[in-house]
């Protein structure tokens, strides 16, 4: 019996994943959707999170960071889980294309459009770096996050931010 | 997301850092007004249900393939005392039945393997019917008689066997979609 909670410490669990939910949820969504991944694929990979989370709430140390590193996963997941759907596993493929994903949670604005565009088409790690920068994690919090030196990440920041500027039609060189 | 964004400190360009904060927060706000925290909560308690159900299905199943594989062995078995014709077939029939618990119980087997899998096991008992029939004039049900977990007979918890792996690849099962390891 000793491993099981009391009715009380279940609710301070449960108070605990809920405001996590809470305060992050969106900026699970906004983030997936910053590395290219569609709003509705993004929403569905975080409640997925939120719903593995939920299960061993208990373990998890650095929830925040637990939560960005498997709402990535489980965005794979969710675009491989659709496309299996979409194509019948050994038979012929469909006769037409699959259909965009045209649903929307939210409308953008051509401004916010441009932004995420030009963030999604980042190359891979530049894009992994800024958008966990967006997100508000630190260097040395992404370099552990992506496996690599505080350096390389403020590297890929930099290179970023040039390819940023690029897409956006920004003149950088005024600035400085 | 808010001030000017780090990576380039040096160059003070704050018209990028406008662009991208401005919009970055707007996206934010946008999802935070169509947020709807007690459904969202609701879906997760659901998905977290769902999940509880399709593990139980994967129990199931996996105890299923348990049977039939400790029933062929005991008629295998038995083949050992009196040799039986088609007795390599059974063999087969549980190498597939070890491959098909390993892939699903893993959830690293997709449906096509799976269905492979279940079509080889059904396709070697057959066989190994077939020469039962032919060299001893009994059935593979005859030859394997009652086994003490299971009220019916090897055919139908072979049949069981493949209906069941089957259920865990339908919308609600365990979800053997590719899972990345964590």
């Amino acid at each position: 019996m000793g491993g099981e909670l009391t009715s009380s410490q279940n609710g301070a669990r449960n108070a605990g994943f809920e405001a996590v939910y809470r305060a992050e949820r969106s900026k699970l969504i906004r983030y997936l959707m910053s590395v290219g991944v569609s709003q509705h694929q993004a929403d569905d990979a975080v409640q997925a999170a939120f719903a593995r989370a939920c299960e061993c709430w208990d373990t998890i140390r650095q929830p925040r960071a637990w939560l960005y590193k498997v709402a990535l996963r489980e965005s794979y997941r969710v675009q491989v889980s659709q496309a299996r759907r979409e194509i019948p596993a050994g038979d012929a493929l469909p006769e037409a294309a699959a259909e965009p994903d045209t649903g929307y949670l939210v409308v953008l604005n051509e401004e916010e459009e441009l932004v995420r565009a030009a963030l999604a088409a980042l190359p891979d790690r530049q894009r992994q770096v800024m958008a966990l920068t967006i997100a508000g994690f630190s260097p040395a919090e992404i370099a552990g996050e992506l496996g690599c030196a505080p350096a390389a990440v403020r590297q890929n920041q930099v290179r970023a931010r040039d390819n940023l500027a690029r897409q956006l039609g920004i003149d950088r060189r005024r600035n400085r | 997301m808010t001030g000017h964004l780090p990576g380039n400190p040096g160059y003070g360009d704050a018209e990028l850092d406008g662009v991208v904060s401005t919009a970055m927060s707007g996206i934010l706000a946008k999802l935070e007004a169509a947020f709807d925290p007690a459904a969202g909560l609701a879906d997760i308690y659901a998905r977290r249900a769902a999940s509880s159900t399709g593990s139980s299905r994967l129990a199931a199943a996996c105890d299923q393939i348990d049977l039939l594989n400790d029933w062929l062995a005991n008629v295998v078995r038995s083949g050992q005392r009196d040799p039986i014709g088609g007795s390599s077939y059974l063999d087969l029939a549980r190498d597939n039945l070890v491959q098909l618990r390993a892939g699903v119980a893993s959830r690293t087997m997709t449906m096509h393997e799976a269905r492979q899998l279940t079509r080889d096991i059904d396709d070697q008992l057959r066989q190994a019917d077939r020469i039962l029939r032919s060299l001893h004039g009994t059935t593979l049900d005859q030859l394997a008689g009652g086994h003490p977990r299971s009220g019916g007979t090897l055919t139908e918890q072979a049949r069981a066997v493949r209906e069941m792996v089957a259920r865990l690849y339908e919308p609600g099962g365990h979800d053997l979609a590719f899972a990345p390891a964590r």
